[in-house]
């Protein structure tokens, strides 16, 4: 479900309106989700994080950019942060710097590492696009939202190692269609240092 | 894409069951570092839009409804983040005391660094003095002080002096004194904070 983008703008405005539909239409699917990459942790823990990431969602709200991503999937990469954190991997800490973050301003890497970042994600979406729609569906499953093999198996009512296996063999492909693009040669899939 | 989008992201779904179900498992690929890699890596570049749809439809499915407790819970969140997003649309003085408050910053700390007497950022805090009565040098060290974005600050400020919309013209406003002097105030500032007519100077 995409968000809507009079909805959107109400958010963006602050406007209290939007929080409830906000919350019907996004929140359930985020907390099954959180279920599901963090499978150890009860439901309560797993609510008040997804409370956090819609939050800190709303916060930044300036920094979506729909030709990057839908709703759903921004709010989940907040998930897997907030996630992160819980587990000590990340620091937790606001700082005054975090705030202007939330800034419609925000966010400006330095322009080289920009540039070059900017070049390795084209090509990274072209070789992408290049790829099957079901190769680009499993590894989009696999790496973008970090699902277990056992959840992306539940999901689709396979077996777990027949889903190891194809995800493994959509990643070689990748690797292949990957080697020979030369903005891609710093980054490790696009190199052949792992034959 | 000739079926309807929702018709199409099934078929995907569907496709994608099919070749795992037909996948061998007798010839597993062997240790993949790269896939093993990928696996710890931030999200790759954005898929296009059919995958990330097919993404979406997949994880939302089997979604269960918040309980009521959870549910209030995430609304007095989102209502709070709401609030706080107002704040960017409004003016100067609420913008600048919500960076320093939900900074933990004090308002002694702020005030040294922006070289304004304490109670005096009090009573520009609260409106009960106008920004314009300050050296525009002192506003924009305020601004600073709290890492306010220059561009949000300026805006925010046009907002304070009552010149917005920004650049539009009030019929007789415009050609009165106090509203050139609060527009020439508003351009020190932008100028201080290295912006061009309130633009973001690039």
């Amino acid at each position: 479900m995409e968000i809507d983008q009079n909805l959107l703008e109400a958010a963006q405005e602050g406007d209290p309106a939007a929080g409830p539909m906000l919350v019907s239409q996004f929140a359930p699917a985020l907390v099954t989700y959180l279920q599901v990459i963090a499978p150890s942790r009860g439901l309560a823990d797993v609510e008040e994080l997804a409370q956090i990431a819609i939050e800190r969602a709303v916060a930044r709200l300036p920094q979506f950019d729909p030709t990057r991503a839908t709703f759903a999937g921004w709010l989940r990469g907040f998930a897997r942060t907030v996630l992160l954190e819980a587990a000590g991997t990340r620091p937790a800490t606001i700082s005054i710097d975090d705030l202007a973050l939330a800034s419609p301003e925000s966010e400006r890497p330095a322009e080289s590492d920009e540039a070059a970042e900017s070049a390795a994600s084209e090509a990274l979406t072209t070789v992408l696009a290049g790829l099957g729609e079901t190769d680009q569906l499993i590894i989009a499953l696999r790496i973008n939202e970090q699902l277990p093999y056992e959840a992306i198996a539940q999901k689709l009512g396979v077996a777990v190692g027949a889903c190891r296996v194809r995800y493994l063999r959509a990643v070689r492909r990748l690797r292949e269609s990957a080697q020979d693009v030369p903005a891609l040669r710093g980054h490790w899939f696009g190199s052949a240092d792992h034959e | 894409m000739s079926e309807s989008p929702e018709t199409y992201l099934a078929d995907l779904i569907a496709r994608l069951r099919d070749e795992i179900n037909a996948e061998s498992t007798e010839t597993v690929p062997g240790i993949d570092p790269v896939a093993e890699n990928l696996e710890g890596s931030p999200a790759l570049a954005p898929f296009g839009p059919i995958i990330l749809a097919t993404v979406d439809e997949l994880l939302g499915r089997d979604a269960v409804p918040l309980s009521v407790p959870a549910r209030q819970a995430m609304l007095a969140a989102v209502s709070s983040a709401l609030d706080a997003r107002r704040v960017w649309s409004g003016p100067l003085e609420p913008l600048l005391y919500e960076l320093r408050v939900a900074a933990s910053v004090g308002r002694d700390d702020v005030a040294a660094r922006a070289g304004i007497p304490s109670e005096e950022l009090q009573q520009l805090e609260t409106g009960r003095v106008r920004l314009s009565d300050r050296q525009p040098k002192e506003i924009v060290a305020w601004i600073k002080a709290v890492k306010a974005p220059a561009q949000a600050a300026a805006d925010a400020l046009a907002m304070s002096l009552g010149l917005r919309p920004v650049g539009s013209t009030f019929a007789g406003l415009a050609d009165s004194k106090e509203y050139k002097e609060d527009e020439n105030f508003w351009l020190e500032v932008c100028k201080l904070l290295g912006l061009s007519g309130g633009q973001t100077a690039d």
